[in-house]
């Protein structure tokens, strides 16, 4: 009786009832995407390295070798030199090593010095490796690796040939245009720094730094290098590298060993501790993404309340008359929330339909703008949960006109004046 | 049998004097009665006593031999909705549901009611149709309904089930004189046949020709006080 009543009153005020459900259902999906982009962003953060035991660089802060190292954020302070790099590659500990070499770039992205072991071990979200999407990985000396959006948005393809910048500014105004490098292979989308990033060979790195020993270009620069080959070639530094252990177990020991490593000042961090301790640092973000879904909340809420209260002015008659044929003032408290109830009920359910479709939107905006990739997964329980107390908590913000409605009731009994 | 008993009944709203002071009162079952009482004469707060909305501070009433100011207010919603057929004075209809619905409406909410038809639900609604003469505006919006139609849903309401009494509180005020006699006649001839009480309440002296009895509301109120309506 009280269902098919509100029902049919719903029903008869569609247009405010449909207002309703629909800031309603807004309200919820976008709680629900920022749920999302939340577990997305801190996802994508903490996942964009796995695998790596230890990342080792000159000594200094573990966030900021962390930052410029898988980031390719902020720019090293010192360099490491390629004895100490063998040695500690050599130790009888360590699995595998990615050399990491920084310092230039490419039409503002940035340019990574590494060899074959970066294709071979690089490893995020768990288990997933870089993967070529076309061309191929050669350690040769002026092949030119692609990350997916560098390709995608400069419009490359295998075999152009491109100029690096010296430096890191978007506006590098020296260009190692002695150097011509060609493009060998383009890497497929991985949702990390690494779709931002120009891969070349360690050689590379050696050749079109070939007369810039002091750090700027020296007057001989007119040479050409084109035809320098590996032989010629001799690293001797390097930014930093990744490294894993043959077994968890020696990773303190192997640690310790490099924080007191003799030759000179290095550090050596444990990557996915520092990415909690930064996403720790990140907090405050995260507070406020809860705060505004919060807000974004009860302002759905009070949209029903608002809906309900306003319509009880022009209800009163409706109320007498069912007063009049028995129901009794309890129940017309049970018909407005039973109304609550189904508006929460249908905003709950747009809602989380509505939140597939602006995922889908917005989705590859967030991806290609900050490379961050929000899988559109199947629902989980914690979501549905968060549906749940919203239909719940929505049919209670129905409690207020309800208790008009209730109070009305007594005091107008059968009239309605 | 008395189907309307009041024995020393006194009522006051929450502040003021006493609205309602009636020594006795008795209607019996069948009879047509016509209450007269000016506006301000306490006939609503009367009305919401009879049907079970408020209840008297002092003094009881019994209806159909119950005591209803012992019951429950709950108690009390479900007896009226059980035996009473109310019709107001006009926007006796629920706009957002139809004709039907709204005739219907007592045998959703009453057991009693339900069980009190002799056919289904739609047979019956039918059959009142028919002798409201309302066939013509069966699919109609109410709202689309003029006010002489409202009122002749509202009786169909009113009967459908077959309640012990019917109150009708000022149904013709809003219609024009030739209509309401006739409506009044539609009225009386429906609950002839199921010897339905019937306490209609109207301003109107000149309509107390129709009914068996007619009460003057004052001479029975000892309470002088202004009431609410």
């Amino acid at each position: 009786m009280i269902s098919f009543l509100s029902l049919k009153s719903l029903a008869s005020r569609k247009f405010i009832s449909f207002l309703c459900v629909l800031s309603i259902s807004l309200s919820l999906s976008l709680f629900l995407i920022v749920e999302k982009l939340r577990d997305g962003v801190q996802d994508g953060f903490t996942n964009t390295i796995s695998q790596a035991d230890l990342i080792v660089g000159a000594r200094s802060g573990p966030t900021q070798l962390l930052l410029y190292t898988v980031f390719h954020m902020g720019s090293p302070t010192n360099n490491i030199t390629y004895s100490s790099y063998e040695k500690i590659k050599n130790h009888p500990t360590v699995a595998w090593t990615i050399p990491i070499s920084l310092g230039d770039s490419y039409q503002g992205f940035r340019v990574v010095g590494t060899n074959k072991s970066f294709i071979e071990h690089y490893r995020f979200y768990g288990d997933k490796k870089v993967e070529l999407a076309e061309g191929e990985w050669k350690d040769s000396v002026f092949g030119v690796v692609l990350g997916a959006t560098v390709a995608q948005n400069l419009q490359h393809s295998i075999g152009d040939e491109l100029i690096l910048s010296h430096g890191i500014q978007q506006d590098s105004i020296l260009d190692h245009d002695n150097a011509i490098f060609s493009v060998a292979g383009i890497l497929k989308p991985t949702g990390t720094p690494v779709d931002k990033s120009v891969f070349i060979s360690l050689y590379g790195m050696e050749a079109i730094h070939i007369g810039w020993e002091n750090g700027a270009p020296s007057y001989d620069l007119e040479e050409d290098i084109s035809d320098v080959t590996k032989e010629q070639l001799k690293t001797e530094q390097l930014t930093s590298f990744i490294l894993r252990t043959k077994n968890r177990i020696a990773l303190l020991g192997l640690q310790r060993y490099i924080m007191d490593f003799k030759a000179e000042a290095l550090s050596g961090i444990i990557p996915a501790m520092t990415l909690t301790e930064l996403w720790g640092m990140l907090d405050q973000l995260e507070n406020a993404f809860i705060g505004i879904s919060f807000f974004v909340i009860i302002i759905g809420f009070l949209s029903i309340l608002i809906a309900l209260y306003m319509s009880l002015n022009e209800r009163k008659q409706e109320m007498a008359i069912l007063r009049s044929v028995g129901v009794s003032a309890k129940q017309i408290v049970g018909l407005l929330l039973s109304e609550a109830f189904f508006l929460s009920f249908m905003g709950g359910i747009f809602g989380f339909i509505l939140q597939y479709i602006l995922l889908g939107v917005i989705g590859p905006f967030v991806e290609e703008r900050f490379g961050l990739s929000i899988p559109i997964s199947n629902p989980t329980s914690l979501e549905l949960m968060v549906v749940g107390g919203f239909i719940l908590l929505g049919t209670l913000s129905g409690l207020i006109p309800a208790i008009k409605a209730y109070r009305n009731s007594l005091h107008n009994g059968l009239s309605s004046n | 049998m008395d189907i309307v008993k009041l024995d020393k009944l006194k009522f006051s709203y929450q502040t003021g004097d006493p609205v309602l002071d009636i020594d006795s009162m008795e209607i019996k079952k069948g009879e047509r009665v016509f209450l007269h009482g000016p506006s301000g004469s306490g006939k609503s707060t009367l009305l919401n006593i009879l049907s079970g909305v408020l209840s008297p501070q002092e003094g009881s009433i019994r209806i159909l031999g119950k005591d209803i100011n012992n019951l429950s207010q709950s108690k009390r919603d479900e007896f009226r909705g059980d035996y009473i057929g109310f019709i107001f004075q006009r926007f006796n209809l629920i706009n957002y549901l139809s004709i039907a619905e709204n005739i219907s409406l007592p045998c959703r909410t009453s057991k009693v009611r339900k069980e009190n038809l002799n056919d289904s639900m739609e047979s019956e609604i039918t059959r009142l149709v028919d002798h409201l003469n309302l066939k013509p505006y069966i699919n109609k919006k109410v709202s689309k309904l003029s006010v002489g139609q409202q009122q002749r849903v509202a009786v169909a309401r009113a009967l459908i089930g077959k309640p012990e009494i019917i109150i009708a509180d000022e149904p013709t005020s809003s219609l024009d004189d030739d209509v309401t006699d006739k409506f009044i006649e539609l009225l009386l001839r429906e609950c002839n046949e199921k010897q339905t009480t019937v306490i209609f309440v109207s301003h109107d002296k000149r309509l107390a020709k129709h009914f068996d009895r007619e009460i003057e509301l004052k001479t029975f109120n000892k309470a002088s006080g202004e009431s609410h309506d």
